[in-house]
This record gives structure tokens, sequence and C-alpha cells, in this order.
């Protein structure tokens, strides 16, 4: 599903360099859970935002899905992230204008379904989980728990081959993140894959596959 | 399917920040209502002018003459008699004071005319009768008096038979015009008009410096003028900067010229007002896109193309703009309705309603698109960053 072979990206800071990204050689199979765990500034959320086809690399190669990311220009990569990808983000990034609803169809409506389609496939996503009732609330009237489940359904809404989740418990409380990560491995029973991004060995723990990475490599794989 | 809501989504994005989305506007609204407002009364009072000009009748020529050797009643004949000249109608200004013994009527225009007057400038009598040949021809002390002139020295009533003074002389009221204001700076209103030859007991001399010349129809104006102005020139001995011959046509073009100016002029103001109403559309643009950076960056994350982001802000910008225009059209039209209540002429064109329509879509689209081509570049990472 993804190969990653000596990634390498590079940031200009004031004047000096800093290798996100030093030769990182990485793949996730399909159906398979993995966590990429690492402290803050170990580039995992530069690996992150090229796994997500938000960034593209300086060197190395990605392939997703068999698709060449490097060779994929600006507008190949819009659908790329559109179809292929769901986005779980730590602080859900919704639409604070848009309603429940509303906010999953955005992907839709971007994939170019009809109103009448992206509505019945929204509530049915909000439905899975488990947000029946609330599909017209605002996420100011959502709890942190809702609106990260409301992020989920939209993150699934388009059937993406890998879903992408960065700190997803990160802004809940134990409990609730407790309820995520289980959403997340119910998901994955189902068959989706999904890589998940943590500074928190224990949350790494509870995925079937965990990789380290600090300063800009992936030092060790196990299990 | 995708713009239907993007729509959608603009007027919500509008509806959200209301105080800011109607003060964008109101610059583009007071923009397009001006322009509707001043091109349509310059419009109307040309319009006024140029229907005042064509009702004295098309094939009226005007004749004012400026030379040493003068022009005399008894030579008017003659230029009755020249190629494509039906009649003339002179006429003479008399500098006179007119009273009824004890109130005297200011801003008082005394004109000599003979028989052929009324009929030339088009004025009807509300009382009594006209100049006739034989009011000429006898030098009679009799006078049509205009209906202000009537109100103020004999009141109300049928003045018919009365008398009135005239530098000092007694005239009887044989008339009265029928009152139709003021027209091309001469106020029928106001006039008093007496045989030409009596005239000349005022003045003392029977010199004529105006002619009023109707030409036989249409096509022979241009015969008519040319023969008269060839005629006055050979028998005054005059230079052609001293005889003024103008056809109701000539009047009608430098009118319109006139108009076309002063349209222009007016647009032109307007049009700048209309441009700063666009650059506010802008700034409130690029606010807005600095503002929903972050919505921005989310919208790229689920799969929004640099297009999708460019379109939605130029929505956003055009809709604001239309919103805009809308309602100045709207402004525009009722203000200038309201002007002409009081008592100045608006006409307005669907032209000019649908090029301020076009030029307020216009100024969404120009000043719209930087700011939504500055969205659509934004990085998605440095967008989602954002807080």
């Amino acid at each position: 599903m993804i190969k990653m072979r000596e990634i390498t990206k590079t940031y200009q800071m004031g004047d000096t360099e800093v290798k996100a990204l030093n030769k990182v050689t990485f793949g996730v199979d399909r159906g398979e859970f993995v966590s990429i765990v690492g402290p803050s500034g170990s580039g995992k959320s530069t690996l992150m935002n090229i796994l997500g086809c938000l960034d593209v690399p300086d060197d190395g190669e990605y392939f997703l899905d068999g698709i060449d990311i490097n060779n994929s220009n600006d507008l190949e990569l819009a659908h790329i992230r559109n179809k292929k990808i769901g986005f779980i983000f730590q602080n859900f990034n919704l639409l604070s204008k848009l309603n429940a609803v509303e906010n999953v169809e955005v992907p839709l409506m971007y994939k170019g379904l009809s109103a009448k389609q992206s509505k019945e496939i929204a509530y049915n996503y909000l439905e899975k989980v488990g947000l029946k009732g609330r599909e017209k609330h605002t996420p100011k009237e959502l709890s942190g728990g809702q609106q990260q489940r409301v992020a989920i359904a939209r993150a699934l809404v388009c059937e993406p081959q890998i879903v992408l989740a960065d700190e997803p418990t990160g802004a809940l409380d134990q409990k609730t993140g407790l309820e995520i990560m289980e959403v997340l491995n119910e998901l994955n029973e189902r068959g989706q894959t999904i890589v998940l991004i943590t500074h928190d060995p224990k949350i790494a723990k509870q995925v079937k596959r965990s990789v380290s990475i600090i300063d800009g490599q992936l030092i060790d794989e196990e299990r | 399917m995708l713009f239907v809501r993007t729509i959608k989504l603009a007027l919500r994005n509008i509806r959200s920040s209301k105080l800011r989305s109607a003060l964008t506007m109101l610059g583009l609204i007071i923009g397009i209502s001006s322009v509707i407002i001043l091109v349509g009364i310059g419009t109307g009072t040309t319009q006024n002018v140029t229907s005042q000009v064509s009702s004295m009748g098309t094939n009226i020529i005007t004749v004012r003459t400026n030379t040493d050797n003068k022009l005399k009643y008894a030579d008017v004949g003659e230029v009755g008699k020249l190629p494509g000249v039906e009649s003339v109608a002179p006429y003479e200004n008399v500098n006179a004071a007119v009273s009824n013994g004890s109130t005297s009527a200011s801003m008082v225009s005394v004109m000599g005319v003979d028989q052929k007057y009324l009929n030339m400038r088009n004025y009807k009598l509300l009382y009594g009768r006209e100049i006739s040949f034989i009011d000429v021809n006898n030098k009679s002390k009799v006078c049509i008096i205009g209906s202000d002139v009537s109100q103020t020295l004999l009141g109300y009533s049928n003045p018919i038979g009365k008398s009135i003074k005239i530098a000092g002389d007694n005239y009887t009221v044989i008339g009265e015009l029928e009152s139709q204001g003021s027209s091309m700076g001469v106020n029928a209103d106001s006039m008093v008009l007496i045989p030409i030859t009596t005239a000349k007991y005022v003045t003392g001399t029977d010199d004529i410096s105006s002619l009023f010349i109707k030409a036989t129809n249409e096509n022979s104006v241009n015969i008519a003028q040319l023969s008269t102005e060839a005629y006055l020139k050979a028998s005054l001995n005059a230079k052609s900067d001293e005889i003024n011959v103008s056809t109701q046509q000539s009047m009608l073009d430098s009118l319109s010229s006139i108009q076309n100016t002063l349209t222009l002029f007016l647009a032109g103001i307007a049009s700048i007002s209309l441009l700063v109403g666009g650059i506010g559309v802008m700034n409130v643009m690029l606010v807005s896109v600095t503002e929903r950076t972050k919505e921005i960056g989310i919208r790229k994350s689920l799969g929004a193309t640099k297009g999708n982001i460019l379109i939605q802000f130029l929505i956003e910008a055009l809709v604001l703009s239309l919103l805009g225009g809308l309602i100045g059209i709207g402004a525009g039209l009722g203000l200038g309705k309201a002007a002409g209540m009081l008592g100045l002429t608006f006409a307005y064109s669907m032209n000019i309603v649908l090029l301020s329509f076009g030029f307020a879509v216009m100024v969404g689209l120009i000043f719209g698109i930087f700011p939504a081509y500055r969205a659509s570049r934004l990085n998605p990472i440095v967008a989602l960053r954002q807080d």
C-alpha cells in the first residue's frame, strides 16, 4: 500500500538546515494498523505530511497504492488526498460554520457527488460512528469526543485506502481517548489500513505494529 | 452542483459577518446608485431641452444680426421670397417698463412682433385674439400679455379690453397667452407682445435684429438657411460672424454633443466611486482569506484543488458585488424617482442599469481574483498549522 524508500526532507530554519527526515525507508501493507511514535521535533509531522501528500520529499521514492507521488502535480495530489487518504487531526479541524453532516459532506463535494448522494452517505457514516441524531449540530455544540467522531466519519467517507491519524487522542481526556482508539481498532478489524502518529508510547503500544522515529530516522521496528 | 453549494456557502459567509459585508457593499451601492442617478438626471435634463427645441418645429430657422447696416421691417418681405422660405416673423426686443399705472411688472420682456409670430412660435392664446395685419398696419396700441404679466398687473380675471402702460403709453390688452413656463431661456409667461410697427414709437427706429424663418418643409431647411445667409450678407454688406443663421437641427446637434460630454463626465465621476467600492471588496476579501487560512488548509487536506479554492473565494467576491450592485440599482432608481418628484428630470435607460450591473460583476471579478488567487496558492501544511 505504502512504499517509501530513502525519503529525505530538509527545512531551512534561518541559516541552518534541518534534516527533518533522513533517508527514511518505510512500508505499510493493506489492512495494517501502524503507529509511528516519536518525541516532538523527531520529524514525525513531516513524515505525516509526506504520507498525506500535503508535502513532497526532496529526495527518495514514495509510492501510494502504486502511484508515484514524487512525480504527481498539485492537481493530482489534491485528487489523491481526496480519494485515497483520510485525515484525522489532533484538534479535529472541523469547519466551525458547518454542522456535522455538512462537515462530513465536504470531501464528497470535492469528489463531485450530488447533494442528495453526499447527504445520504454522510448521514450513513455519522450513524456508523455513533452520532445518529446529532447531524445538525455544529462543532461548538459537540463534545471533543463527538467532534473527533465527526472527523473520523469525514476521513472515511470517501473510502480511502489509508487513514492518517495525527495524535487523534491528544486533545481528549483519557476515557474519551480510549473510546476513539476503540473506534480506530474496530475500523482496522474491518480491514481499514491506518497509520497513527503519536508521541505517546502507551498509545503506540495499543497498536499491532509500532515504528519509532528520532531525529528524522526510523530507528527500530518492533513486531 | 459544487457551484450551487459554493454560492450557498458564500451567502452563508456573507451573512455571518453582516456588518462587514454591509459596509463593503455600501461602497458599491453608492458607486452604482450614483452612476444611475447622475447619468439619469443628465439624460433627463438634456432630453427635456431637446424636446423643447424640437417642439419648436424642426423647420424653424432663427436669425440674429449684429450688423452696422440694420435690416428694416420693409426688407422682411424680401426674405420671405427667398428659395425654401415659407414665411418670416421678425421680432425686436423693446426696452420698456410695463405697469398698470400703480404696480410695475419686473422681468418683463417686451417684443415688437407681427401677425406671424404666434403661429411661428406655436404659442396659443388663453383669451382674446392675435395681433392682426391691421394692427401692424395701423400701428395700433394693442398688446398680448403672458400669464404672469396678466396676474401681476390685472389680477386673475380676464384681461381683455383692459389697458396697461408700456413706456408710459396706454395699450389695450387684446390677448393673453396660455401659461407654458420657461423654454430655452425664453419665458413666454412674462412676455408682452406689441405690433412691431408700434414698437417704433418706443425704440425710435424700425430696425429689425432678429427673425424667425419657417422653411417650406424639413428638406428645404438647408436651402432656406443658405439663401437667407447669402441674402443678408449681400444686402447688409455684413461679415459672416455678424449674422447668425441657425437651424433647430444645428441646435439639436450641439445639444446632443453637450449631452454626451455631460454623460461621460458624470459617468467618469461615478466610475471613480465604483473603483473605490471595488477596492473595498478586495480589501475585505484579503482579510477574509487571512482569517480563513485554517479553513483553506482543512479544505485542501480534504481534497480541494487550487481551482476549488479559487472559485470559492471568487464566487464570494462576486456574490458580494452582485448583491451590492442590485441594491445599488434599486437605490439609484428609487433616489432618481425621488429627485424626479423634486422637479429634476430623471430618465433611466435599461442600458445604464445593465451597464452598471455589468460593472458590478466586473468589479467582483477583477478585485476578487487576486485574493482568491492568493487563497488558492496557500501551502496546506502552513495553512493547517494556523490557529
